[in-house]
């Protein structure tokens, strides 16, 4: 039991008591919306600790974090659509292929490992980024 | 561009989402580094993708009443304005600007969350040990179970 919380709710226990602080939700916001404007995605992985660290939980700062996301994405999505990003060759399969992943991803979530396949995403990101970048 | 390398990367990309994992941080570079989909192009598909995959997440989620109304609005506001101003942006950038600075902020954020896991990693081990030593030195606390 105590292993299955502690890896949630580290931030948890460290930010417990403090809670509704606007500002930091404003400048974490500006940073959400920056991510996903500017390049179509990560803003999620800053919105769940940013909702943490003003006092929201774990488990509702997952789910309240797509609550934020999703007008986001509807208003960069129309934007990079309108701009001329849109190759209907390419959005069209990947979209498919993203929606059946996304299916299997979420029937999958409780049979695996959690923190190990964590590990290996952040690896696989900090890898990617590296590549990209230099 | 091959339409089944782009399904099977689209694929990926979601399943890792679809676990919670923040699948579109891999999508786009997966997308960029392995099939040569443009930056821009790559932002679009995993902005798309995202819609239907959420409102769905999101529909589980009210009723199993997860979501702290309260605390949307506070981020949400400011980010949507920023969102649309850099959205903006990005579409008069080039993919190659957009795609290095991408790369940039997934080092600086994917070291932030190996951060993070570590942490908490540490924090149970440490929590583990004190709760044996308590177990050791203070065995009445638990003799009534």
């Amino acid at each position: 039991m105590f292993a299955h919380c502690a890896h949630n709710n580290v931030m948890e226990l460290l930010t417990s008591k403090r809670k509704n602080r606007p500002l930091l939700s404003a400048i974490f916001g500006v940073a959400v919306g920056a991510a996903n404007g500017l390049f179509g995605g990560g803003g999620g992985m800053i919105a769940v600790p940013a909702l943490t660290l003003t006092g929201v939980p774990s488990k509702k700062a997952h789910a309240t974090a797509i609550a934020i996301i999703l007008p986001l994405s509807l208003i960069s999505g129309a934007v990079y659509l309108a701009k001329g990003a849109a190759d209907p060759s390419v959005i069209l399969p990947s979209c498919a292929g993203v929606f059946v992943g996304g299916i299997v991803g979420a029937l999958l979530l409780k049979k695996i490992n959690s923190r190990g396949l964590s590990l290996l995403f952040y690896a696989l990101m900090i890898a990617a980024g590296l590549k990209l970048s230099l | 561009m091959n339409t089944a390398v782009l399904i099977a990367i689209g694929f990926a990309g979601g399943v890792l989402g679809g676990m919670g994992l923040g699948g579109g941080t891999l999508l786009i570079p997966l997308m960029t580094l392995l099939a040569g989909v443009p930056q821009k192009t790559a932002a679009a598909v995993n902005l798309i993708a995202f819609v239907p995959m959420a409102a769905t997440a999101l529909a589980v989620h009210a009723k199993n009443g997860l979501i702290q109304k309260d605390a949307i609005a506070p981020t949400a506001i400011p980010a949507a304005t920023v969102c649309a101003l850099f959205s903006l942006l990005a579409c008069n950038s080039k993919d190659e600007t957009l795609s290095r600075a991408f790369g940039i902020f997934l080092v600086v954020l994917g070291l932030l969350m190996l951060a993070k896991l570590l942490l908490s990693a540490l924090a149970e081990k440490t929590r583990l040990a004190m709760l044996a030593v308590i177990r050791r030195d203070l065995p009445h606390t638990f003799a009534q179970k």
